[in-house]
């Protein structure tokens, strides 16, 4: 999956899940997820759940540290990063 | 006596009893001097200080016809009016102790409380006493308070002398569901109070003291006393007007209103929706006292830089009125946090302490205890309260025994195993520009809580989560920005104008992003 | 001289009863030895499927069925992130709130010599006189009322017990003895053996209410008869929620020993305190009726340097106890009787030699299996959110009910231990994960697992429990 469409993919979901729907267009890819509690440690568990439902993407929880979840753009470069694996 | 019956016992009856320490002393020493200057003005007319002692008596002689005498109690269910300031007086003449009631408090409520403190009489206006008596019986007497109880010729003066710890008049909580609780305050709890005011304010007899808050709510008590105590007038404002936010302010000026005092929320609408700021503040207006919930203080610098009049923050739970009082200083409008509760007042002792019960320091917070003349001496038919009072708010300490708010201890809520001031959350989101109010309520079970924030916009304004969350990241931790933002025209209030959480915390759930029309 | 008996089993609670029907179905002479009189009332209610292979072999399964207890058919962990989210259904649906939680179902796994679903909550006076009775009824002499007191080691070929039976003191004679005392760990602080964990010092406070409205705390009304496990905003400390009949529900909150002895002697407001942090629990508690009084638990996390030696053995509590948190206790001490009377009957039926080589067997398996139950609790004590995650991702799901199951004896690493030991350590290390809030205080210093070869030998204080360093 090339990363524009991975992060098409977050955006949209994070616009609808955590902010809303974000009528106002505020979200961007450099937007900072953690620092602007978008993403907590709760979010970003469903986030997980919804890559590996949806994109069959397993991210270790290893991973889930300040830096790859800053923003749309870091967690995109964290999926593409790693080799597809089937959800099932 | 007030003693066994049901309800306090009288802490001291070894005290002198006097005439000049009462409250009712104040009107009969201010109609000795100004007998025509203004006493009171309300939406039925106005009474001078002569009018006022005349009709006090006639009413005292009606109630005593009753059965009223010292240390009992008399319930006055009316809207506000000189007929109820006249019945207030005549019951204190008596040595009783009156208990307001609300206008819109419903006639079941209304012979609860009147059952709950074994009251002898019910002053009401006409429309009420069918109400009244089906509810009561016989067992109570009955006041029309609306029939002119002057006769021919002078009335019998009354003026029973009380010591200071016998009972002045009874707050019952309002709006509460089950058994009401009644603050009894003594006439020491309110000289104190209203003697400490009219010094610190310097009031004087052409000062025009607006009432905003109603009768049940102690702010009354400085409006209508201090003014009495100064020969000022007081001028009532009626429910019709208090959330009318442009006749408010046509009030305010119409009246001349020298000193004001209310919620901080009806002078944030004032300034909001009814245009205080529209014209320049007159100068007569030289007092604005607030008090019941922190004031944001965006909404205080716009007031100060609107009016030169002295603004102070005024701090106390009903069982204590006031207990201690800030005047804002120019350095306050630069802090993020609203105005501080500052320092001891009307002879009080405060101090803040630790968990553990020792004395927290400076820098440090704990929980404000209140020692002192206002300190009331009990809830009606409990034991009655010895010594210091815990108010239940945490406070921090600051230099020179002055007092920051913090919270009360039930809006220090833990969410995620933080502990969190709702107040604080409040105040940064107001700081917003498209803020113009909020409250933040915690839903969900207490430990898995969410934070979700009601924000009323500023006209025209709509302001979306990323926004709120963005800016609340600047000056909070993580952890307190909110999970949830509902945008909604306005913030439901309780009866007291505070906002009622209650009911927002019921309304949470479901991310509400509507059109503010 | 002939002794009184081929075995002296000190203790018959499940694991001196399940050992005794066993040596007793195989022949031997066996003697239990019971200080209580049957029925009396003891921690630990909640069992694991393990059990039940050990009910089968034992004859007891029957029994206990009979016997009417709630049916255990999974179980469930609320952690410190549990909270509702919104989310949306698979019909495109917004659906109101999902509960974050961790939970499973037995019967998700195929578990070897267990044929069924669920296994049970008990109330565990019953329980254990059921057992007690079945080991009689094969053969097992008890002694009810009669607390053994020591055991004398002195002659090579026999062990010799003494016991007071009311106000005497009489001496009994076996072949070799069982230890079974559980937590009185009789033959542990006899012989120095006993030492407490390096890392968990927790204590418990446990009653039973009656009139707990199960079915509001629950979700799912298929849950209701789960044991539910919630853990506390306080740092390591949870909840038990087990229920014992229709209308009684124990429960227990285990805390660190440090906030239990800050509490004193008002255990009740400590209990309340504690459960207050979840409001909807204390509300449910606060309607019922206390019909138990508060019972404390304490310095019930030790090892023993040695679980066998020259004519003797070590078994359930009395060898080894870590945690109530995965409700591994009844399990370990019925398995590992099994396990212990294989290696007797072995070395009945070859000779009779009691000597400590014959029980290598039972002590490695029994090592073993501990050893993961152990490194399981460490972890869950140590991030319990990933505990959550673990049993939610389906790479790892049946891994971790393997062990939730309690199939541990059959030497095979769980693979999930390992991913999860990785995850814990990078979040140890990394300052800026997400869950470096949620890290918890236990933290293993040494090893796991005492056995000599590799523990420096130190004989800690054992008639009182001592104090543990970190």
């Amino acid at each position: 999956m090339s990363q524009d469409l991975v992060t098409d993919r977050l955006i949209d979901f994070i616009r609808e899940r955590f902010l809303a729907g974000d009528p106002n267009g505020e979200l961007t890819v450099e937007t900072p997820l953690l620092e602007w509690g978008v993403l907590d440690s709760l979010n970003t568990a469903v986030l997980l759940t919804h890559i590996r439902d949806e994109m069959g993407i397993t991210i270790s929880p290893v991973h889930i540290n300040g830096r790859n979840f800053a923003t749309v753009a870091s967690i995109a470069a964290l999926i593409t990063s790693i080799p597809v694996v089937s959800a099932s | 006596m007030n003693t066994a019956e049901s309800g306090v016992a009288v802490a001291d009856l070894a005290a002198v009893p006097s005439r000049s320490g009462s409250l009712h002393r104040l009107v009969r020493q201010a109609a000795d001097r100004y007998p025509d200057r203004p006493a009171v003005t309300a939406p039925d007319g106005a009474l001078s200080y002569a009018e006022l002692d005349r009709r006090a008596d006639a009413l005292a002689g009606q109630l005593a016809g009753l059965g009223v005498g010292r240390g009992d109690r008399v319930v006055i269910w009316t809207e506000k009016s000189c007929a109820a300031i006249v019945a207030m007086q005549a019951v204190l003449r008596l040595g009783a102790a009156y208990v307001p009631l609300d206008g819109a408090t419903p006639v079941a409520r209304a012979g609860l409380v009147a059952r709950n403190c074994a009251a002898r009489a019910v002053c009401v206006p006409t429309e009420r006493l069918a109400p009244i008596t089906a509810e009561l019986g016989g067992t109570v007497g009955y006041v029309d308070i609306e029939l002119d109880a002057l006769g021919a010729g002078e009335p019998d003066r009354y003026d029973q002398p009380v010591g200071p710890d016998e009972l002045a008049y009874i707050l019952y909580t309002s709006g509460s569901t089950g058994v009401p609780k009644g603050v009894c305050i003594t006439h020491r709890n309110a000289r104190s109070f209203v003697d400490w005011a009219v010094a610190e304010l310097d009031v004087r007899p052409d000062d025009r003291l607006a009432n905003h808050a109603p009768l049940t709510f102690d702010l009354s008590v400085l409006d209508i006393y201090a003014a009495f105590a100064a020969g000022a007038s007081v001028h009532l404002v009626s429910k019709e007007l208090a959330y009318a936010p442009t006749q408010l302010v046509e009030f305010l000026r119409s009246q001349r209103i020298s000193i004001w005092y209310s919620v901080p929320s009806v002078l944030t609408l004032m300034m909001r929706s009814g245009g205080l700021l529209d014209e320049p503040a007159p100068d007569v207006l030289r007092v604005v006292l607030f008090a019941g919930e922190p004031f944001p203080i965006p909404h205080v610098r716009r007031l100060a830089r609107w009016t030169s009049a002295r603004l102070l923050n005024l701090y106390g739970p009903t069982e204590t009125n006031v207990c201690t009082y800030h005047e804002v200083q120019p350095a306050d409008l630069t802090r993020d946090r609203p105005v501080p509760i500052g320092r001891a007042s009307c002879g009080d002792v405060v101090w803040a302490v630790r968990p553990d019960g020792s004395r927290a320091e400076l820098g440090e917070e704990g929980e404000l205890l209140v020692d002192g003349p206002t300190v009331m001496a009990g809830y009606w038919g409990r034991e009655p309260h010895r010594g210091t009072y815990p108010t239940g708010d945490v406070v921090r300490v600051l230099a020179d025994g002055a007092y920051d708010y913090v919270g009360r201890r039930d809006h220090m809520v833990k969410v995620r195993g933080h502990r969190i001031e709702l107040g604080e959350i409040e105040a940064t989101l107001n700081a917003h520009p498209d803020v113009h109010d909020a409250a933040v309520v915690v839903t969900g079970d207490g430990m898995y809580a969410n934070l979700e924030a009601f924000v009323v916009p500023v006209e025209g304004r709509s302001p979306g989560v990323l926004g709120l969350k963005r800016h609340s990241a600047q000056s909070l931790p993580t952890y307190m920005i909110v999970d949830r933002v509902h945008l909604v025209p306005e913030l439901p209030r309780t009866r007291n104008g505070k906002v009622d959480r209650a009911k927002l915390a019921a309304l949470g759930g479901e991310p509400v992003m509507q059109n503010v029309s | 001289m002939k002794p009184d008996f081929d075995v002296a089993i000190i203790g018959g609670g499940p694991a001196g009863s399940s050992a005794a029907a066993y040596l007793a179905g195989a022949g031997m002479s066996v003697a239990v030895f019971e200080s209580e009189l049957f029925p009396r009332p003891h921690v630990g209610e909640s069992l694991v499927p393990a059990t039940t292979p050990v009910l089968v072999e034992t004859g007891a399964l029957a029994e206990v069925q009979a016997a009417g207890f709630p049916k255990k058919y999974g179980a469930a962990w609320t952690s410190a992130e549990s909270r509702k989210v919104p989310f949306s259904g698979d019909d495109g649906m917004s659906h109101d709130f999902q509960d974050f939680r961790a939970e499973i179902e037995f019967a998700e796994r195929d578990q070897a010599g267990v044929h069924l679903d669920y296994t049970f909550h008990v109330d565990r006076g019953k329980f254990d006189l059921i057992l007690l009775k079945n080991a009689e009824s094969r053969g097992a002499k008890v002694f009810s009322g009669v607390r053994v007191l020591n055991v004398d080691f002195d002659d090579p070929e026999l062990v010799t017990l003494t016991a007071r039976m009311g106000p005497r003191e009489i001496n009994y004679t076996a072949r070799m003895v069982v230890d079974a005392s559980g937590r009185h760990t009789l033959l542990g602080k006899q012989l120095k053996y006993k030492m407490p964990d390096p890392v968990f010092n927790q204590y418990a406070i446990h009653t039973w209410f009656e009139g707990l409205d199960r079915r509001a705390l629950s979700n799912n009304p298929e849950q209701v008869d789960y044991i539910f496990i919630h853990f506390l905003p306080i740092s390591d400390t949870w909840v038990w929620q087990i229920p014992i009949t229709d209308t009684v529900t124990s429960v227990g909150v285990v805390t660190q020993k440090k906030l239990f002895t800050e509490a004193k002697a008002d255990r009740e407001k400590f209990f309340w305190d504690c459960i207050g942090s979840r409001p909807d629990l204390y509300e449910a508690l606060q309607k019922c009726e206390r019909v138990r009084p508060f019972k404390p638990e304490g310095d019930y996390s030790y090892s023993m340097r040695e679980i066998c030696g020259d004519r003797f053995v070590l078994i359930g509590d009395a060898a080894r106890f870590v945690d109530p948190i995965f409700s591994s206790g009844v399990s370990v001490a019925m398995n590992s009787a099994r396990l212990a009377a294989a290696d007797i009957i072995a070395a009945h039926q070859t000779g009779g030699d009691y000597s400590k080589a014959s029980f290598d067997t039972y002590a490695r398996k029994i090592r073993r299996g501990v050893k993961s139950w152990y490194e399981f609790i460490s972890i869950y004590y140590r991030l319990n959110v990933l505990f959550t995650a673990f049993v939610q991702d389906p790479k790892y799901r049946l891994d971790v009910l393997k062990m939730l199951q309690g199939d541990v004896y059959d030497g095979e690493e769980p693979k999930a231990l390992a991913a999860m030991k990785e995850v814990v350590e990078a979040v140890e290390n990394d300052p800026t994960h997400l869950w470096y809030p949620y890290l918890g205080s236990l933290r293993a210093t040494g090893p796991a697992e005492a056995s000599p070869a590799e523990e420096p030998v130190t004989v800690a204080e054992l008639a009182e429990p001592a104090l543990v360093g970190g």
